[in-house]
């Protein structure tokens, strides 16, 4: 046991509460809890793996202390105190993250950073925003919306997800194809290092004045600083959103369509293509639409006449590709109800066994890499009937991501069989992706699921990162056991 | 009898994991707890059952710390009743002789006196209570407690309608409480009490003055098994009045409320015809514009008049309350106006200097 990993078992009942009054000097008693209600809950995020633990009964890996930072300082000084008892801590948002980034496993300090709930400006000029890191997403929305303004990142998570978390897990969301990921809209950040060190990066990102620090803590899933604060680009709201949805027979002529109309830079708010397994399934069950073949579902928003022109165009080069036209309303039906599809009963659900493996890659790989998971998945592990069903949803310039599930109806009972069999199956996902020209992760972020294969993913660059990471965070303090980082 | 309590063991294990309605949950929003949010209090149960938990005086406490009020059932798309859920549990928790001190203590008082305040409670409606019109305002101990005076302009508007009424419950506690903190054998009593109360007065209109007794009567007694009685039509106040106004039976001038705010009561995504009945007759009655609360609507808030709060959850109280006076303050409002009795003595205490007006009392004052 290395001299960090002081989880429960290694301090006494005495040095607990030593520990504990001391982080209630700084937060104030009511803002650290001990209660075993909050160490239940705080020992699952979203993510499958502790969640099917909780659900097979076993124990919880559970934090020693919840804490309710109120500032950047407070966080600052929690810490210090991190530092000096060798205490891993775990930041926390909204806790919607699905890898396992903000599950407590080595326990310790678990920081809550959800008082940090302050819009502190909303600037019209520049059309900014700045908001703390606890700011709920929707909440922002909704306070945005309310003087005619926008951010444009719509993540399904954003009824549970945070700003900070946004940041910290390089997060995506329904329209990023026009207005790009959380980190495309982030101008600067305010984040609390490892040892206590309050920064506030450069004002805007884009200047040739050194390295961008920031972007180092962006997407580091808080093992290398705890957020506190962002400045996003926000847009007025779009005069119109025009519709449009078509099927194409299959998927190759479909993501053809779609790289012709990112080639064409026609700047689709959103373009979703569901493969025909999805389009079968999900599409059928959720949206209540009985269609064979690929669906792709285009929006356009901003100036009407604009969008309208967009929307022509790309109605084109998909009737070109033999796409079907199905009218406006299954388009506008499938924004009204795009969050559906993560509501029970519609959302994958315990007992199941499922993990979203999604990757990116340049257009040139997206088919064979596609296919090739598709085999990995259905043949590879057959004898447990697992099911694969994808969507593309984040385009780029020059690639695409898919969005890609595998789903087991009955997994072994057993909870350490369970783990094994999920390993198995993601790794063989993402050694699938790196070897087709894909990444690890697009926008789910690594956390604890992923972290083993960072290795793989970095080659002889990983030493660098890894360096980097202990350079920040020496005595490992910051979410062990994240990211593939040594501990 | 022993309530029957329905089996929920699939909304519990379905919502656990589900952060849909997180973003609504007026508790969470203000505690920042993940246990006191939609799927703690779920996987707490669910995980109560496999073991993993026990209920004490800490997790039980826990589980009191839902506000049952509506927001997580009215913002999912599948409109899970969670809420009920949860009180359930709180119902198998008190049935298990597990409740919290202050819930047995309110069970007390009100098998002893009808009403949770005990020997203290005035009750200055007693006398006016009787017999014989179709239309039964139905009071309540708890409007009684925390604002006689809606009673009062009630009485008054009503009369100026020239509508004849009885009032009734005027001492005995709505159903609401005794159900909310899982109390369901007492809950029973109350609600055939007030049964027999309307059927033995002939009432065939019920007109409540608490949003918390609208919901009581459309959704909790037929969720503790107590039919109403088929005949018996049941209206907020507010929808009465704006149909009376609507009719000509009420003339009001206008109100000085521009710049005000208007609270939703609690319970408002619950009976969303009430409060559309609200900002009708606001629209109607203001001049110049009206400030908006953020969270309003199918997301309204609630003041800490919720839960059976006042007797379990003090600092929940507090938290409550202020956060709406904030919200207030952060719209720039110069009051806040709401209808509901409970909601406008809950807020007005925590006011700061806002001015906090009830609306049925502003419209009796005209007459």
């Amino acid at each position: 046991m290395t001299e960090h990993s002081t989880n429960r078992g290694t301090r006494s009942a005495l040095a607990n509460e030593m520990v504990r009054s001391e982080l209630a000097d700084i937060v104030g008693e009511e803002h650290v809890s001990t209660r075993e209600s909050d160490k239940l809950v705080y020992a699952t995020d979203w993510s499958w793996m502790p969640q099917m633990w909780l659900d097979r009964g076993m124990e919880p890996p559970s934090p020693d202390f919840i804490v309710h930072p109120g500032s950047a300082e407070e966080i600052s000084r929690v810490l210090k105190i991190a530092n000096t008892y060798r205490i891993p801590v775990t930041p926390w948002g909204g806790g919607s993250g699905t890898q396992g980034g903000a599950a407590p496993v080595y326990g310790g300090i678990l920081l809550d950073v959800k008082r940090l709930d302050r819009i502190t400006d909303i600037n019209e000029v520049s059309l900014t925003v700045t908001a703390q890191a606890g700011v709920n997403g929707s909440a922002l929305e909704m306070a945005l919306n309310d003087r005619g303004f926008t951010f444009p990142h719509y993540p399904s998570s954003a009824n549970a997800a945070t700003v900070g978390g946004y940041v910290a897990a390089r997060g995506s969301g329904v329209i990023s194809t026009k207005y790009g990921k959380a980190e495309d809209l982030v101008l600067s950040i305010g984040a609390v290092l490892p040892d206590g060190t309050i920064i506030e990066t450069p004002p805007v990102p884009s200047h040739a004045s050194g390295p961008m620090l920031m972007n180092l803590l962006i997407g580091s899933e808080g093992t290398m600083a705890v957020i506190t604060e962002a400045t996003f680009q926000i847009e007025r709201l779009p005069e119109a959103r025009v519709f449009r949805a078509v099927l194409f027979d299959n998927i190759h002529d479909a993501l053809e369509a779609g790289r012709e109309i990112m080639l064409a830079r026609l700047q689709p708010a959103v373009m979703r293509l569901y493969d025909e397994a999805s389009t079968a399934s999900l599409v059928k069950r959720v949206l209540k639409l009985d269609l064979q073949g690929a669906y792709l579902i285009l929006v356009f928003d901003g100036y009407r006449e604009i969008a309208e022109a967009q929307a022509a165009r790309a109605m084109k080069i998909c009737e070109e590709r033999g796409a079907r036209d199905l009218g406006p309303d299954s388009a506008e039906h499938w924004w009204e109800h795009r969050y559906d599809f993560y509501y029970p009963p519609f959302g994958l659900s315990l007992p199941k066994m499922y993990g979203t493996i999604e990757t990116v890659c340049k257009f040139e790989n997206i088919e064979r890499l596609y296919y090739a998971k598709k085999e990995a998945i259905e043949v590879g592990f057959a004898e447990w009937n697992a099911q694969y069903i994808a969507h593309f949803s984040h385009w780029f310039p020059w690639g695409v991501m898919v969005y890609d599930r595998f789903l087991i109806d009955e997994p072994p009972a057993d909870p350490h069989e369970a783990l094994q069999l999920h390993n198995r199956i993601w790794t063989t996902a993402a050694r699938t992706s790196l070897a087709n020209g894909g990444m690890l992760n697009e926008h789910h972020g690594i956390g604890l699921k992923l972290g083993r294969l960072m290795r793989e993913q970095y080659g002889s660059a990983w030493p660098a990162l890894d360096s980097l990471k202990r350079t920040l965070d020496p005595n490992g303090i910051m979410n062990p056991g994240k990211l593939g980082f040594s501990i | 009898m022993t309530a029957e309590i329905p089996d929920y063991t699939e909304i519990y294990e379905g919502d656990r994991y589900c952060l849909m309605c997180r973003h609504v949950c007026p508790v969470e929003r203000v505690t920042k707890r993940e246990a006191t949010s939609p799927h703690g209090w779920a996987l707490l149960v669910a995980s109560e059952r496999r073991g993993l938990v026990q209920w004490d005086a800490e997790t039980v406490d826990t589980l009191y710390q839902c506000a049952d009020c509506g927001l997580c059932q009215a913002n999912c798309v599948s409109v899970r009743p969670l809420p009920a859920a949860i009180v359930a549990a709180r119902a198998t928790v008190a049935q298990r002789g597990f409740a919290p001190d202050r819930v047995r203590l309110v069970d007390e008082n009100l098998r002893k006196w009808g009403q949770p305040y005990g020997e203290a409670f005035h009750n200055p409606f007693t006398d006016l209570a009787s017999g014989g019109a179709e239309i039964g305002l139905f009071v309540g101990a708890a409007t009684t407690a925390s604002r006689a005076e809606t009673v009062d302009a009630a009485i008054k508007l009503l009369d100026a309608a020239g509508v004849s009424h009885s009032l009734i419950s005027t001492g005995r506690s709505g159903v609401y409480l005794p159900y909310t903190l899982g109390l369901w054998d007492t809950a029973r009593t109350i609600a055939l009490q007030t049964i027999e109360e309307i059927e033995g007065n002939g009432i065939k209109q019920v007109i409540t003055l608490s949003r918390e007794d609208t919901h009581a009567f459309m959704h909790i007694y037929e969720e503790i098994g107590v039919k109403l009685p088929e005949d018996v039509h049941v209206v907020e106040f507010i929808e009465w009045l704006w149909a009376a106004i609507g009719a000509g039976k009420l003339r009001t001038g206008k109100l000085a409320l521009a710049g005000y705010v208007y609270h939703d009561p609690v319970h408002t995504p619950r009976v969303l015809r009430a409060a559309a009945c609200a900002h009708d007759l606001l629209a109607e009655l203001v001049d110049g514009p009206m400030r908006r609360m953020l969270w309003r609507g199918n997301t309204a808030a609630p003041s800490g008049a919720v839960g059976g709060f006042e007797f379990t959850q003090p600092a929940l109280v507090e938290m409550l309350n202020m956060e709406r006076i904030a919200e207030a303050k952060r719209a720039g409002a110069a009051g806040i106006v709401t209808e509901d009795p409970q909601c406008t003595a809950q807020l007005a205490k925590y006011a700061e200097g806002l001015p906090v007006v009830n609306l049925v009392e502003l419209l009796a004052e005209q007459i």
